[in-house]
């Protein structure tokens, strides 16, 4: 990247468990996609500080990227405990939004009665993929915008030969 | 997946960003927009999202949408930006001179 090989690692894992993490848990994860971009800037707002040259918009949106598939590991991680309470407070944002529409497929009570059902793996790994490939796109956005606003450095001249 | 109004329009007016980024910058610019451009778009967006958690006030929908598509709108500038330098670089084209 730019002449720096070396991947930051750090910033990377930093930046996707803080917006990871964040995403999961309920309330919280009412900002959504916000976490993922502010995520990805921290990652190369921290990426900036280690290095003396610019961030790039590519490399900024390569650091956000991973950051994103940090993040969506992350969040599958934090989801697992509290898919629980992150399905009690859907069930009350439907039970609102039944009250006011006529058109609500019907049985969705039972639908959430039900609950998710015994863990499946094949269907945890199908999840972190889509999830990891959406939050990639999410955070190599957010890692340019990151690199907007904290990558452009004012490269110093060498010094003159005398 | 329901969204609010100012999320759609954050959706709309990336969609629509996408298609102006070409016609506005041409296929060649790898060049992100100054960031005083993002900062001074994200404002109003920031501002009032802030002022409706905090229950200052209630934005109707459709001044909501219109804060998130400009903001949307703006975006794909950037986003553009870095997708193409890392297309150039794995092409081993050198972006142009500014």
């Amino acid at each position: 990247m730019n002449g720096h090989r070396s991947v930051p690692a750090a910033p990377i894992l930093i930046g996707g468990a803080a917006a990871g993490i964040l995403s999961g848990i309920p309330l919280v994860n009412c900002l959504c996609c916000l976490w993922i971009l502010g995520g990805a800037a921290l990652a190369v707002h921290l990426a900036a500080r280690e290095r003396t040259g610019p961030v790039s918009a590519g490399d900024g949106a390569l650091i956000g990227a991973f950051t994103g598939v940090v993040a969506a590991a992350a969040n599958a991680l934090v989801g697992l405990p509290l898919q629980a309470v992150n399905a009690a407070f859907m069930r009350r944002i439907v039970e609102r939004l039944a009250a006011y529409g006529d058109n609500f497929p019907a049985g969705w009570r039972e639908w959430f009665d039900r609950g998710p059902g015994p863990f499946s793996i094949a269907w945890f790994l199908v999840g972190l993929a889509i999830s990891a490939a959406v939050f990639a796109a999410l955070g190599a956005l957010g890692g340019v915008l990151g690199a907007s606003l904290f990558g452009r450095k004012k490269v110093s001249a060498p010094p003159q030969p005398q | 997946m329901a969204v609010c109004a100012r999320c759609a329009g954050i959706y709309v007016g990336f969609l629509a960003g996408l298609l102006a980024t070409p016609v506005c910058r041409g296929f060649g610019g790898v060049r992100m927009p100054p960031a005083r451009i993002l900062a001074v778009l994200t404002s109003p967006l920031a501002l009032d999202a802030a002022a409706n958690l905090l229950g200052l006030w209630n934005t109707a929908n459709l001044p909501r949408f219109l804060i998130g598509f400009v903001w949307g709108l703006v975006l794909p500038f950037y986003f553009l930006a870095g997708i193409g330098e890392i297309a150039l670089r794995g092409l081993a084209i050198p972006p142009p001179k500014k």
